[in-house]
């Protein structure tokens, strides 16, 4: 007996469940691998269906075990809800399917499929959670499997890198369940909802309680979602771990405590918040200085993965200033931002750790005249690259383009002179390695294109560049309904 | 002396907030790895004596329905803090996991000279 309204919670249970039995069954690797896909293969299918559902019949209220609120926990697949999870479900998928059939790069592959599903399962209880203190328990499943896909590659500076997030990862925890505890101090409940009708009684007379809770969450949110200045282990856990984890942890993973806050915004808080406290004007700083710190911190950058890590510390900064611009195209942009800066990140990780793999050159300086020997894949990092800078007819140029016409909306044209400015900027940074690996002296003969399943995702990836930069109308319905829920 | 009151009513929350700065201060100035993993403790400690104080009530008892207690005690605090503690946990755990794995690829405790042995590979 299947019914539609259980297929959040069977998302994450899924998930969870096969991450369980993979490392059982570690002695058959082809059944192993046939479990990881054909897990992320229901969830995406459970992500369309309730995708549908929602833009069907609206909002979707699960009760876990049929305790209702104020006392069980809920999950709220609203119109946000329903998109992070397509998102997470189809890019995370490419991602297996990359995994799988590449080159292996750890030792115990089972063990890595298994963490992989659990951080999956952790991200889409985040996005769909409607129990504050359920969303800090996923919020801690997935700082702990995120730490882990980095440490499993295990050289040198892989675990040095993993135990600095993981470090700073705890402090942000303990910040994030420390403004939990102030919170619920003067509400009383620990349903999202409920929070918020008792904070609108409450809020003026504990004005002390509800900043110094809004200081702990955005600084505990904030190292996650590597918000600049708190930025400072991303470049180093991003470039030092494996493929397949890079492009997770870029792609999805940082962008995921982004909604996780921005939903506890407009569940929790509401977003009158955001103008009365000078919550809004902060935002708004870090992430311009995330724009041009990230960019110009690419600029310097010669490690290829590292660059890319970077540049995903700008791209953060664009979700960040879409969404504290708080007009409805800013936020449209933003929430496409997610989508787009999700495909353009992982085909890029995916193909320059194609490179590496083939190659064996992590460097800009070295990767003379290896286009020619890998056409396919430079020129997948090419479209990538193009669609970073947001040249017209990729997929880049609209969400930039929404954020631009949000920040002239708000008045504030300084922020459309920056988004253009750091375009430029990320020109600067992107296109040496291109002009490198087209037009250096010619490389090394032995250099080969990988398998044709390797390839398949990145042309897939590219394909999607390509179709949303010219015909952005397909997920345009649920792109209105999720900023609607922001702006309204 | 009404300060002295307030600060007594609010022993608890004083002694968490002490307690984190404490582990958060040993946390930023100490090199060596397991202190810092201790401080951490120390600071996650702190917000769950936080946590469960704002749940306690003086003279309060178990809620649980007998005739003639009328004083109760909120169980959620305690039962969220449960979960915070076997979260805290596991972080210690994989945490002191990849201190042995650093320990043995660079054969010290001091993260000062961690990054350094890192820094001069990198050049």
């Amino acid at each position: 007996m299947f019914s539609i309204s259980h297929a959040p919670i069977l998302m994450v249970v899924t998930l969870l469940m096969t991450a369980f039995v993979v490392p059982l069954v570690r002695k058959n690797m082809r059944l192993a691998k046939g479990l990881f896909l054909g897990a992320g293969l229901i969830v995406v299918a459970l992500a369309v269906l309730i995708t549908l559902e929602v833009l069907q019949s609206g909002t979707m209220i699960y009760a876990v075990g049929e305790w209702s609120a104020p006392h069980g926990i809920e999950l709220v697949v609203d119109a946000f809800a329903a998109y992070a999870s397509l998102v997470v479900s189809v890019i995370s998928f490419i991602i297996y399917w990359f995994i799988v059939f590449a080159p292996r790069e750890v030792n115990y592959e089972a063990g890595y499929y298994a963490l992989i599903l659990l951080l999956s399962a952790a991200m889409h209880g985040i996005v769909m959670a409607g129990d504050i203190f359920n969303l800090f328990v996923f919020v801690e499943i997935s700082s702990l499997a995120a730490v882990a896909i980095i440490a499993v590659k295990g050289t040198k500076e892989s675990i040095e890198a993993s135990f600095r997030y993981l470090m700073l990862s705890a402090l942000g925890s303990g910040g994030l369940l420390f403004s939990i505890a102030l919170l619920f101090m003067i509400t009383g409940h620990l349903n999202m909802g409920y929070m918020r009708v008792a904070l609108a009684t409450t809020a003026g007379q504990y004005p002390l309680n509800l900043l110094t809770a809004l200081a702990f969450m955005v600084i505990g949110l904030g190292v996650k979602s590597a918000l600049f200045p708190l930025h400072i282990w991303l470049p180093d856990a991003h470039a030092n771990a494996p493929t397949g984890s890079s492009a997770l942890l870029s792609g999805l993973v940082v962008k995921v405590y982004v909604i996780a806050f921005m939903r506890i915004a407009y569940m929790l808080l509401g977003m009158d918040l955001f103008y009365i406290l000078p919550l809004r004007q902060i935002l708004l700083v870090l992430a311009a200085l995330a724009i041009i710190a990230g960019s110009v911190f690419a600029i310097v950058q010669d490690n290829i993965k590292r660059l890319l890590a970077f540049s995903t510390v700008a791209q953060v900064g664009y979700i960040f200033l879409g969404f504290s611009l708080l007009t409805a195209r800013a936020v449209e942009g933003a929430i496409w931002h997610i989508l787009i800066h999700a495909i353009m990140k992982t085909l890029l990780f995916l193909a320059v750790g194609v490179v590496i793999q083939q190659s064996g050159y992590k460097k800009i300086s070295q990767v003379h005249g290896l286009a020619r020997r890998m056409p396919l894949t430079f020129a997948c990092i090419t479209l990538g690259a193009l669609s970073m800078v947001g040249i017209p007819g990729t997929a880049g140029f609209i969400s930039k383009l929404y954020l631009a016409l949000g920040a002239l909306d708000a008045g504030l044209v300084i922020f459309a002179v920056l988004i253009l400015i750091s375009s430029l900027l990320s020109a600067i940074y992107y296109f040496p390695l291109i002009i490198t690996a087209y037009f250096g002296h010619d490389a090394s003969p032995d250099v080969k294109e990988p398998s044709l399943a390797v390839r398949l995702p990145l042309v897939i990836l590219s394909l999607a560049i390509l179709f949303y930069g010219l015909m952005p109308s397909m997920l345009l319905p649920l792109v209105r309904q999720t900023a609607l829920l922001i702006t309204r | 002396m009404a300060l002295l009151e307030r600060l007594y009513t609010n022993i608890y929350y004083l002694v968490a907030v002490v307690l984190f700065v404490i582990g958060f201060h040993t946390m930023l100035t100490h090199k060596n790895l397991i202190k810092k993993l201790m401080a951490l403790n120390i600071m996650d400690t702190a917000i769950f004596l936080f946590f469960v104080a704002i749940g306690y009530r003086q003279g309060g008892q178990a809620p649980i329905l007998v005739p003639g207690v009328e004083k109760f005690v909120n169980p959620i605090p305690s039962a969220l803090i449960l979960t915070g503690i076997v979260i805290s946990v596991s972080f210690t755990a994989f945490a002191l996991a990849l201190v042995v794995l650093l320990y043995k690829h660079y054969g010290t405790l001091d993260s000062d000279e961690i990054i350094a042995i890192r820094g001069k590979k990198h050049v």
